[in-house]
This record gives structure tokens, sequence and C-alpha cells, in this order.
């Protein structure tokens, strides 16, 4: 007969060792910070230029740390849902850093957050009028006639529809990351967004911009429980935090 | 703490049952969310949603102009000819520019401009000579 294996717990005065105790203290005190939002980390803090603007929209050009960079320049395109310095979210954890010292000349098409009056652009204005703008500009810049392009979540999509519409475009490479192509697959989604129950037209026509939070949420609903439980691990992993 | 081998590590078993029950509860939910009938009724809730939302918008637009303040819509509107003002004046800046960079003085920020690495860099794995 199999025997059950009951696990130990540590003695009381394991529990409270002192560094136990420091941690619990540690945790606590990280804990506090972030329930009181102080000593926000710092996002999106590598160097850069602004080369051209319009309404929202910034293109940037990083500061390079190498003498030589590779000849043809490399331009993030990001969504018009997530924040830019996803890419660049702290020193030493950042995907745009981390080209930079690889040697490419790094530029981005931040949307910024679009205003009320934004809820008229449309796939047409991202794809066919700014984005081949952001691309003429990188020319000017760079004096380069091809570019790489890295489309982030929905900047892959616009990417895709500018090399695919212009058959001239001057794309060396494309890169898509977290890009959704086969709408087949996103099968929750694609249920909710039937067009038998789920009227668009009439929810865009209403709310103009659809609010952040009904995106939040939504996205929330694919993995209902996954808030709760990065709650935790962050309790779990709070004292593990550099302050 | 001295590290006891034989002894199960509590937070490392607490962290696996945390990722279970995510797991199951995701599973779970995307069960009941999953379905037509779930569709059915969110897609009903945003018809509530957005109908509420147009009723209170139209009431707050006539409450406005009846006492004579601007409304959420005058307001986008002045917004909106701000935003064509400001394209003007950036094509005009970029005009400009082209115009002073063609007769030798370019009116760039020199941050930008200056920033003129050799551009001859080439792949590592790659001979140096390779194109």
């Amino acid at each position: 007969m199999a025997t059950v294996r009951i696990p130990e717990t540590p003695p009381l005065t394991e529990i409270f060792q002192a560094e136990v105790v420091k941690r619990n203290l540690d945790r606590f005190q990280r804990g506090m910070d972030v329930i009181f939002d102080r000593d926000p980390p710092v996002v999106g803090a590598t160097a850069k230029d602004v080369v051209y603007s319009k309404g929202t929209l910034r293109l940037y050009r990083y500061r390079p740390v190498t003498d030589e960079v590779y000849r043809i320049p490399l331009v993030l395109v990001m969504s018009l849902i997530s924040k830019p310095y996803i890419l660049d979210l702290s020193p030493g954890q950042s995907l745009v850093e981390y080209l930079l010292r690889e040697g490419f000349d790094v530029f981005m098409v931040d949307w910024g957050v679009p205003r009320p009056e934004d809820s008229r652009l449309t796939l047409e204005y991202y794809v066919l009028e700014a984005l081949p703008r952001n691309v003429e500009e990188v020319q000017k810049v760079t004096g380069e006639q091809e570019v790489s392009l890295l489309g982030y979540c929905m900047g892959g999509l616009f990417a895709l529809m500018y090399s695919g519409i212009f058959q001239d475009a001057p794309v060396a490479n494309m890169v898509c990351a977290a890009t959704p192509v086969d709408f087949e697959g996103m099968g929750m989604f694609r249920r909710w967004s039937d067009r038998r129950w789920f009227d668009v037209d009439r929810i865009v026509d209403t709310l103009g911009n659809i609010p952040p939070d009904l995106i939040f949420r939504s996205f929330e609903m694919l993995r209902p429980a996954e808030r709760w439980a990065a709650y935790a691990r962050l309790f779990d992993n709070l004292w593990t935090i550099s302050g | 703490m001295p590290e006891n081998n034989d002894r199960p590590d509590v937070g490392q078993l607490w962290r696996s049952w945390l990722t279970d029950t995510e797991r199951q509860w995701n599973a779970f939910f995307n069960d009941v969310m999953g379905t037509d009938s779930f569709g059915r009724f969110l897609g009903g809730y945003m018809d509530i949603y957005s109908t509420f939302q147009r009723l209170v918008a139209q009431n707050m637009e006539r409450s406005l102009s009846t006492l004579n303040v601007p409304s959420r819509s005058d307001v986008l509107e002045l917004s909106e000819r701000l935003s064509s003002l400001e394209e003007r004046l950036s094509s005009i800046e970029s005009s400009i520019n082209t115009l002073a960079e063609a007769v030798g003085h370019p009116s760039r920020p020199a941050a930008v401009t200056q920033l003129r690495p050799r551009r001859t860099r080439q792949p590592r794995s790659q001979p140096a000579g390779a194109k």
C-alpha cells in the first residue's frame, strides 16, 4: 500500500527567523509603495527625439549608442491600444535599449492616446496616409530608401496592410509581434462580436472612441482568473522587487 | 536559512496550487462565456448600454443648449478646428524646413540632424567584406 507523504511544515522557530521576518517586512513596505503609487517606475526612458508629429502622432528617433549602425533603419509601429513604452519598459528591461546596443537605428511610430475628435479617423488614414508619411520622414532623416518594420499588436496589422497595399513599399524586412493575423483563432472574441447580436457600428456611433475600460475588460474576460492570480503573485514576489 | 532537500517547499506548493487553480477557473469561465447564449447576453447588454448612453447624451445636449452653455459636441468642434490649424502650421513648418535645407540652412533640431552614425555595420556571423 502506497504511503501518503504529508508535507512537513517548518517549525515555528524557523518561521520567526530574522530572514523571514525581514522578507515580510520588505513585502509589506513594497506593498504600501505599490498601493500608494510611491516611487513609480521610470518607463520609456531611452533618449529620443521627435522627428515628426501630427495631432497625437509622434515619430521618435532613438539616439544611437554605437558609432556604426546597420544600414537599414528599424521602425517600430505601435498599436493604437497599448502604451508605446511596452517596448521600452525600464533601463535594463527594454527592447529598444537592446536594439540600440546591437547597432540598429531605431524609430518608433507612437500614435498617442486618441482624442475624442480622432474617433473619425479610419483604417485608411492610418494605413494609406499616416504610416507612409512616417516612412517618408525616416527616409528623409536617414537618407536610406529601405526600412525594416517591426509591428507590435495592431501596429503589425498596419504594417502588413501597408506592405500589402503598396507594392513599391520600401520595406526590406518585417517582423510582427503579438499581431492577430488569422482571426479564426480568436474564438471568444469572434463569438462575442458575432454580427447576429453585436452591432459594432451602433456602439462606435454612440461612444466614438471605444473606452479603454471596455477594451481592458474584454481582454480580461479571456482569462478572468488571471488578474487575481497576478495580485497573489505580485504579493509573493514583492520582497524580491528592488526598490 | 539552511536548505533541507527532504522538506517540500511550502511556497512552491502554494505557487503550483495557484497556477492550477487559475488554469481551472479560466477553463471554467471560458466554457461558460464561449457559448452563443453568453454572446447573445453580452450583445444585449451592449445594446442597452449604448441606448442608455445615447439617451443621456441627447438629453444633456438639449439641457445645455437650453441653458446656453457649450456642450461636448461644441467643444469637440472647436478641438477639431484647432487640430486642423495645428496640421496647417505643421505643414507650413515642414515646407520651411525643406526650403531651408535646400538652401543649406537646415532648421531641424540639432539633435536629430547631427545623428549621422556610419551605416556600415554587418551582422556578426558574416565576414566583414560580405554584402
